[in-house]
């Protein structure tokens, strides 16, 4: 069980790091989300038997569930993100895609990630957040947008 | 902006590699100590049922079932549906405070001490040798027609700029009221989910009830509210994970305590 554990840690650890980041542009909860959905994974290991892409959306699911659960509470979390640009290695052109990033609804932000980085279908997006197809197309219509992202046309 | 651009950036947030073994170890290591503290009323249960059993008649050891039970109610408290607490601590202070309005912006509002908004606030708030008296930094500072409304200020016992390791206790100390010129008079409210437990402390040292959640999921957390003379406090207590949760606990208390005007 323990070596399973370890094994989809090691392949899925970023992975997570980065969704929880993509939720809440911060570093140190991105951290606590992270530790969060692994200790939901140790309990819950018995479920698989191999680390997949079934895996993975398992933990992206509750990513996203940690995540939101996270900034419900009132706590208000200092907005510390940009000294995490050092620690990241981002260069200054690129500081204006989180300040931009920031200013979107987080639902939007989560689908423009996950289709445009992770490379998921609109059908597994709204798997993973547990919502509708027009939906997914929708906020990611929307997300570019607010972004005003240039993007290859006819993806939608 | 374009689709690479994006990709590019966000491929570089990237969780540092000693931090992947040190949450990896924290994750296994609470794991086999919530089994460890899990067979303890489970140990405790049968030696007393046990006891009872080969009937050592008037003999009860009374102590070790009460510990059973507490252990067993103390599990069954572990919930995960949300807590609220609403705050509606409304503080009178010198409404012409000569401070301007400002929003949280860490690299460049001013630093001040507690001598300083007591003066200009004409109240005085907690303090704890844990953090000191200086370096306390706005969250936010609103008015209403000129008059002081909303106000928050927070306080550390670390450096915001520097790197935050989990080796380390990261406390946060946030002062916040509302006045008569607040646009409603609303609460403060507070919520937690996850899996927490709630408990109430009574502070000896300041003749007043906290609010006391600890989150079970990650590495000792707590977060702790109470209300003093109109003044609403958030208490942010993240312990080393080198920290049992007795240590954390005990540790909260004396915190708590160590609270003055």
């Amino acid at each position: 069980m323990e070596t399973l554990f370890t094994e989809i840690y090691s392949n899925y650890y970023n992975d997570v790091f980065r969704l929880a980041y993509s939720y809440t542009l911060n570093r140190s909860d991105a951290e606590d989300i992270l530790q969060q959905t692994f200790t939901k994974l140790y309990k819950n290991i018995n479920q698989f038997n191999e680390t997949n892409k079934v895996v993975k959306k398992w933990l992206f699911r509750v990513t996203i569930n940690d995540s939101k659960n996270y900034l419900l509470s009132a706590w208000k979390r200092k907005n510390a993100f940009q000294e995490d640009f050092e620690l990241f290695g981002i260069k200054e052109e690129e500081n204006t895609l989180f300040y931009d990033l920031k200013k979107i609804p987080k639902k939007y932000r989560i689908t423009i990630y996950l289709y445009y980085f992770e490379g998921y279908k609109i059908k597994e997006i709204a798997d993973i957040l547990k919502t509708t197809e027009s939906n997914i197309k929708q906020r990611l219509k929307r997300g570019k947008e607010k972004l005003k992202m240039e993007m290859e046309s006819g993806i939608i | 902006m374009k689709k690479e651009t994006y990709k590019k950036a966000m491929n570089k947030i990237k969780l540092p590699e000693e931090r992947k073994e040190e949450i990896y170890n924290s994750v296994l290591n609470k794991q086999k100590q919530k089994k460890r503290q899990y067979f303890k009323p489970v140990f405790i249960t049968t030696i007393s049922a046990f006891v009872i059993l080969i009937g050592t008649l008037g003999t009860v050891y009374a102590e070790e079932i009460k510990i059973m039970f507490n252990s067993m109610t103390k599990v069954q408290n572990k919930e995960k549906k949300k807590t609220e607490f609403n705050s509606s601590a409304v503080a009178e202070v010198n409404y012409n405070a000569n401070i301007s309005e400002m929003q949280y912006d860490y690299r460049n509002n001013p630093f001040y001490t507690y001598d300083e908004l007591e003066t200009i606030f004409g109240i005085p708030f907690l303090k704890s040798d844990y953090f000191g008296l200086e370096n306390l930094y706005p969250l936010y500072v609103r008015k209403k027609r000129n008059n002081i409304s909303e106000v928050s200020f927070s306080i550390d016992n670390y450096n915001l700029l520097e790197y935050r390791k989990l080796e380390d206790d990261n406390f946060s100390l946030t002062i916040s009221f509302i006045t008569k010129y607040a646009d409603k008079r609303k609460t403060n409210q507070f919520s937690v989910q996850g899996t927490h437990e709630d408990t109430e402390y009574y502070i000896e040292a300041l003749k007043t009830k906290a609010y006391i959640s600890s989150n079970l999921e990650t590495i000792q957390t707590r977060y702790i509210l109470l209300d003093y003379y109109g003044v609403h406090y958030n208490l942010y207590l993240r312990f080393s994970i080198n920290k049992t949760k007795q240590e954390a606990d005990e540790e909260t208390i004396q915190i708590l305590e160590s609270l003055y005007l």
